[in-house]
C-alpha cells in the first residue's frame, strides 16, 4: 500500500514535471520571441549594445551616463562615433558583465565608463537588479554566470527556467510597442529643473555622513578591478568620467575615495567632473540632485568633448600618471 | 527562514522526506529539532524564549490540571498568562509603554523618563505567545488533558510551519496529531503542494508586486495626493490579504504533505457582505481565539446591550494592540469595533449583495490606512487628503510602468479566482476536472505565472512583526 501511495506520487509528479518543463520552454520561447523583437526602451537598447552596436566610442553606465552623454555633441566635436548603452538603475556589476560581453564582439576605439561615486558601497539594490541580465543568460552564460551567482548561489538554476529568465518583461514588451521611446543613440534627456528646496536637502551634510558609515562591498571592489584590468588586457582606451552633482557635499566618500585609489593603481584616465563649477548649485542644469536635464546634459557633453579636445586623445593614452581634472 | 528563501526550498523536502522515512517514534524529534532549526535561522539566541514560555506553560498545565481546588487552578492559570504575557511585554509593548509614559510626563513636565529597550522583536513572538495560551486556558476549562510528553508539547509550540505567523492552533487540533501515525499518502503530498503553490501564488505575485506601489507612496506621504492614497490603499489591502492568506497556505500545505492538517485561516474575506462576515472569514484563527478567550470570557452576547457593546470594544482594542505597538494598530482596532457596534444600533443584518461587499470592502480599507501608515500623522494625514485633496493619481512613468500594471494583473487574476470559488465553485473546474493533464496543465500555468510575473528580490512576511 505504502509503495502503490509512493510509486502513485513518483508517476504524477513525473508527469508534473514534464509538463512543467514543457509549457516553461513554449511559452517561454514566446516570450524570448517578443523580447528580443524590441525596437525601442531598456532592453532594446541593452540587446543592441550587446548584440550589434559597432562605434568608435562607446558609454557604458547608469542612468548618470544614460542621461548625460549626448552622443550628437561628442559626434560634433570630437569627429567619432559615439553609442551612449548606460542603463538606469544599473550599477558596477552589471556595466562589469556589459563591458566584458561587448569588448568580446567589438572593439572601439574608446570605452567611456561613467562612474557614480556610490558604486563601492555594500547594497541589496545592484544585486536584486542584476535580473536584467537574466533574458541574456541563454547566450552569455560563461560571462554572466559569475556576477549572478554573487547574488545567490542558486541563480543559475533559477535561469534554467525561461519563464524566470524573462520574469517581468512582458509589460515592457507591450509597453514599448504600444508606445515606442525614441532615443538618440542611447541617450534620452530628461526634462523639468530642480527647485531651490530640493538644492537646500541635497546640501544637507547629513547625507555625507550618513553614506560614510555605510560599508564598502568586496564584490564591487574586485568587479572595478576587473573591468579595469579587463580594458588593459584588451588593448582597449578606458576612459572614466564622473558626472556632476549638484550640491558636490556627498560626491567625496569611502566609495568615491577607494575607487579614485584603484583608478590610480591601475593608472587609468579620470576625468572628475562631480564638483565641476558650471554646475554646482545650478538648478536649472538639473531635473534632480544627480541628473542634469536636457541643458545641463548639453553642457556637459560640451564640457566632457572639450576637455577631451584639449589634451587631444592621443595625450591621455600616452600620459603615464592619472588625469583627474577638477574644473 | 523565510518561506519564500532558498533555505526553505531545500528544508521542506528534506523534512518531508525524513518525515515518512523515519519510525513513529522518531518523528516528533525530527521535528522539533528542525523546527529549532527554522526558528534559529532568524535569531538564534532569540530561540530562548521560547524555551521559557514553553516551560512556563507546560508546568503551569500540568499544576492545574493536578490541582484539586478550583480556587488554585484560577490562581496558577493567572501566574502563567501573566508570566507568558510577561515575555511578550518587555519584547512588544516595553518600549510602546515608556515611550508613551515619557510623552505623558513631558507634556505634564514632570521630570520623569524612562530609558528604551533596544532590542529587536523576537520573530511571530505573538502567534506562539497566544497558541501557548490556548493550551493553558484550555486545560483550565478541562477541555485538554495537559501533555506530559515535554518534546511533544515543545512541537506544538514550536511546530515549523505555523510558528512564526499561525495559523494559531488549538491544543484539541494539533497535539493529538503528532502522535498519529501518518503514512505516505500521495492524495495527501499532492493537495499540499497544490495549497503551497496557491500560497506562493499570492505572496509573490499578489503581496509582493502590490508592495511596491504601496511602499512608494505610504513611505511618502507627504509628496502624494488624496487619489493616489486611494489606490495604495485598496493596493494594500490586497497586499496584506495575499501576504498573509499566501503564508498561512504555504504553512497549511507544508504541514499537509506530512499529513498533519491545520486550520483554515482565510475565507475569501474581500467577499464578505458585512464587517461581522469579514471577521468570519478574515483571520480565522485569530479572530476565533479573542472570541473563545477574550470576547466570551467577558461575557459576549449574553449581557446588557451596553456591556455586550463594551466587550466588542474591548476585543477589538486589544486586537489591534496584538497586531502591533503603535497607537495607529490601536485604532484600526477601535474602527473594526466602532463598525460592529454601528451594525448592531442600526440592526444593520449585512444581506448578501453586491453593494454591502463593495460597502464592507470600503470600510475595511479605511481601516487599513491605519494598519498600514508609518505613524499616526501620516494616516490621518493620508485621510485628509483623501477627502479633501484628492489631487492627481500618481502613476509610476516608463519602465517603472510595470509596477502598478503587474499588481492590477495579479489582483485580477485573483479575484477571478476567488470569485469563482465563491459563487460559481462547481462549474468548469479547471483544478479538479477529470481529465489528469488538464488538472496538470492547470497547475503547471500557475508555476509559470509565478516564474514570469513573481517578485524574487527580498521582501519579508509583514505579518512576521507581529
Amino acid at each position: 500500500m505504502k509503495n502503490k501511495q509512493f510509486i502513485r506520487f513518483v508517476t504524477k509528479a513525473s508527469k508534473f514535471l514534464i509538463i512543467v518543463i514543457a509549457i516553461d520552454f513554449l511559452l517561454g520561447s514566446v516570450a524570448e520571441y517578443l523580447f528580443f523583437r524590441q525596437k525601442s526602451g531598456k532592453f532594446a537598447r541593452i540587446t543592441y549594445a550587446l548584440r550589434e552596436v559597432e562605434a568608435d566610442v562607446i558609454i557604458l553606465g547608469s542612468s548618470h551616463a544614460h542621461r548625460h552623454f549626448v552622443p550628437s555633441v561628442l559626434e560634433q566635436k570630437l569627429g567619432m562615433s559615439f553609442y551612449n548603452a548606460g542603463v538606469q538603475g544599473q550599477e558596477l556589476l552589471f556595466n562589469t558583465v556589459m563591458a566584458e560581453i561587448v569588448l568580446n564582439r567589438t572593439k572601439p576605439k574608446i570605452l567611456i565608463v561613467n562612474i557614480d561615486p556610490y558604486w563601492m558601497f555594500e547594497s541589496k539594490t545592484p544585486y536584486d537588479r542584476l535580473s536584467d541580465l537574466n533574458p541574456y543568460y541563454g547566450e552569455y552564460p560563461d560571462i554572466i554566470k559569475p556576477i549572478i551567482d554573487l547574488k545567490s548561489p542558486i541563480e543559475h538554476y533559477k535561469n534554467l527556467s525561461k519563464a524566470y529568465r524573462f520574469n517581468s518583461t512582458i509589460v515592457h514588451i507591450i509597453k514599448y510597442y504600444l508606445s515606442p521611446q525614441p532615443d538618440e543613440k542611447g541617450f534620452r534627456p530628461l526634462g523639468g529643473k530642480m527647485s531651490p528646496e530640493a538644492l537646500r536637502s541635497a546640501s544637507e551634510t547629513e547625507f555625507r555622513e550618513s553614506m560614510n558609515k555605510r560599508k564598502l562591498d568586496p564584490n564591487c571592489v574586485n568587479a572595478f578591478e576587473k573591468l579595469l584590468s579587463m580594458a588593459k588586457e584588451k588593448n582597449i582606451n578606458l576612459i572614466l568620467v564622473g558626472s556632476p552633482h549638484i550640491s558636490g557635499s556627498w560626491v567625496k566618500n569611502n566609495s568615491s575615495g577607494l575607487m579614485e585609489k584603484i583608478i590610480r593603481k591601475h593608472d587609468i584616465p579620470y576625468i572628475d567632473l562631480t564638483c565641476c563649477k558650471n554646475f554646482t548649485n545650478h538648478c536649472e542644469l538639473f531635473n534632480n540632485p544627480s541628473h542634469l536635464n536636457k541643458a545641463g546634459a548639453l553642457l556637459f557633453s560640451s564640457i566632457l568633448a572639450d576637455s577631451l579636445n584639449r589634451r587631444s586623445l592621443k595625450n591621455i593614452f600616452a600620459r603615464s600618471n592619472v588625469l583627474l581634472q577638477n574644473q | 527562514m523565510l518561506f519564500n528563501s532558498i533555505h526553505f526550498f531545500f528544508f521542506f523536502p528534506i523534512i518531508t522526506i525524513l518525515y515518512y522515512i523515519l519510525p513513529q517514534k522518531l518523528r516528533w524529534g525530527m521535528l522539533l529539532a528542525a523546527s529549532c532549526y527554522f526558528y534559529m535561522a532568524f535569531v538564534p539566541f532569540y530561540i530562548l524564549i521560547l524555551v521559557v514560555t514553553i516551560l512556563i506553560d507546560y508546568f503551569a498545565a500540568i499544576f492545574i490540571e493536578n490541582s484539586p481546588r478550583q480556587k488554585k487552578k484560577k490562581y496558577l492559570l493567572i501566574v502563567s498568562i501573566i508570566s507568558t504575557c510577561l515575555v511578550l511585554f518587555i519584547f512588544k509593548y516595553y518600549n510602546f509603554f515608556t515611550s508613551n509614559l515619557n510623552y505623558l510626563a513631558n507634556a505634564l513636565h514632570w521630570n520623569y523618563s524612562i530609558e528604551t529597550l533596544k532590542i529587536l522583536l523576537p520573530i511571530g513572538l505573538s502567534f506562539h505567545t497566544f497558541q501557548s495560551l490556548s493550551y493553558v486556558i484550555e486545560v483550565y476549562y478541562g477541555r485538554q488533558k495537559a501533555e506530559r510528553h515535554f518534546g511533544i508539547y515543545s512541537l506544538y509550540v514550536m511546530y515549523y510551519p505555523q510558528l512564526v505567523a499561525g495559523p494559531i492552533e488549538r491544543p484539541q487540533n494539533l497535539l493529538y496529531q503528532f502522535r498519529e501515525h501518518h503514512k505516505f499518502n500521495s492524495h495527501n503530498v499532492i493537495s499540499g503542494l497544490k495549497l503551497m503553490l496557491w500560497g506562493y501564488f499570492l505572496k509573490l505575485v499578489v503581496a509582493d508586486r502590490a508592495a511596491i506601489y504601496v511602499d512608494i507612496v505610504y513611505n511618502n506621504v507627504d509628496q502624494h495626493d488624496g487619489l493616489t492614497f486611494m489606490a495604495a490603499t485598496v493596493l494594500f489591502a490586497f497586499q496584506i490579504y495575499g501576504d498573509f492568506a499566501g503564508y498561512s497556505l504555504i504553512a497549511i500545505g507544508a504541514s499537509r504533505t506530512m499529513g498533519i492538517k491545520l486550520m483554515q485561516n482565510f475565507n475569501r474575506p474581500y467577499f464578505a457582505a458585512s464587517i461581522h462576515e469579514f471577521w468570519k472569514r478574515w483571520h480565522i484563527s485569530l479572530s476565533t481565539w479573542f472570541r473563545d478567550y477574550l470576547y466570551i470570557p467577558l461575557g459576549g452576547n449574553r449581557v446588557s446591550k451596553n456591556k455586550w457593546l463594551f466587550n466588542l470594544f474591548i476585543t477589538f482594542t486589544v486586537s489591534g494592540l496584538w497586531h502591533g505597538a503603535n497607537w495607529t494598530f490601536v485604532i484600526w482596532g477601535i474602527l473594526h469595533s466602532a463598525y460592529l457596534i454601528i451594525d448592531i444600533l442600526l440592526d444593520r443584518k449585512g444581506k448578501r449583495s453586491i453593494l454591502n461587499v463593495f460597502l464592507t470592502f470600503c470600510l475595511v480599507c479605511f481601516a487599513w490606512i491605519f494598519f498600514r501608515a508609518n505613524s499616526l500623522a501620516d494616516s490621518f494625514t493620508i485621510v485628509k487628503d483623501i477627502f479633501l485633496n484628492p489631487g492627481r493619481l500618481f502613476i509610476p512613468q516608463n519602465e517603472d510602468i510595470i509596477v502598478p500594471i503587474y499588481a492590477l494583473l495579479a489582483i485580477l487574476i485573483l479575484l477571478i479566482t476567488e470569485f469563482k470559488k465563491e459563487n460559481l465553485d462547481n462549474v468548469f473546474t479547471i483544478s479538479e476536472s477529470k481529465y489528469e493533464w488538464v488538472r496538470l496543465s492547470y497547475y503547471s500555468l500557475v508555476l509559470f505565472v509565478i516564474l514570469f510575473i513573481g517578485v524574487f528580490d527580498g521582501g519579508q512576511f509583514i505579518y512576521f512583526q507581529f
